[in-house]
């Protein structure tokens, strides 16, 4: 047996090891399940992007040749279809991190209230499903306005 | 710093990231270039870098962005595994990663005096 010194074992006991579906859709606020999770989704998602991106644009200073060697190898349609995927991940983390700032710092949130059957949840109100209807709204829109921009080669 | 300052300054890196992602955006789609596959050209693109308006929204995405996402990649993985150790381990390699890729990055922005 190894020694424990800090309290992860109290903390274990306490809440045990749930299974990972349960973890990401188990819990009766189904919708806020599913977004936290995609919001940390496409956190992580977004930040290892965000790596690859600062080392592939570093390529620049190695002159034309280089840069347009590695703009004609980022142009193959897996990639730009990525790139789709990017910008809804971007639009949905973006509105949904402005919900949860709100809801942080209590703007849409009502004040608690006694549980009375049917146990609905407070902080589950009209202003956030509408909040969250338009975090998955403009993650759409952004989707959209990359196919036209990317996949269409629209220009102004 | 206190984990309240951690996550006060994680939200206001979020919010501008929001603005400052915006105008990234607009300069790859429709502000200044006429597409995305013409933001892409070298000429392009080395005339946003040579641009000190450009260069200044550049640097303040970078420090934004490499906070903001380093910090909620801390606090998953501190949120996982909950150990003393492990969270001293999580802190020092995420602000040691940060400072590489802040340090790499101004290089790449400022490139123009380090790289030419």
């Amino acid at each position: 047996m190894t020694e424990k010194k800090d309290s992860s074992h109290v903390y274990r006991a306490k809440y045990p090891r749930r299974r990972i579906s349960q973890l990401l859709f188990g819990s009766p606020n189904k919708i806020g399940r599913i977004t936290f999770t995609l919001h940390r989704i496409t956190g992580l998602g977004l930040t290892l992007y965000f790596l690859v991106h600062v080392l592939t644009v570093g390529t620049v200073w190695g002159g034309e040749p280089t840069w347009d060697s590695n703009m004609a190898f980022l142009e193959n349609p897996v990639l730009l279809f990525g790139e789709l995927i990017l910008l809804a991940a971007l639009g949905f983390h973006g509105m949904n991190g402005i919900r949860l700032i709100l809801s942080n710092y209590g703007v849409t949130l009502t004040n608690p209230s006694r549980p009375d059957y049917p146990y609905k949840i407070g902080s589950n109100n009209k202003s956030q499903k509408i909040l969250l209807l338009l975090a998955f709204l403009l993650s759409i829109i952004l989707f959209l306005l990359g196919y036209l921009f990317i996949f269409l080669r629209f220009s102004l | 710093m206190k984990e309240s300052s951690i996550m006060l300054l994680h939200y206001t890196t979020g919010i501008l990231i929001a603005v400052l992602g915006g105008v990234h955006l607009a300069t790859h789609s429709f502000l200044g270039v006429t597409g995305y596959f013409d933001s892409l050209n070298y000429g392009s693109v080395t005339g946003r870098y040579n641009d000190s308006l450009f260069s200044i929204v550049l640097e303040l995405l970078l420090i934004n962005v490499t906070y903001h996402g380093l910090n909620g990649f801390r606090i998953i993985l501190i949120e996982v595994w909950n150990n003393n150790k492990w969270t001293r381990i999580v802190n020092w390699s995420t602000l040691s990663l940060g400072v590489i890729v802040i340090i790499y990055g101004t290089i790449i922005v400022l490139g123009k005096y380090f790289l030419i």
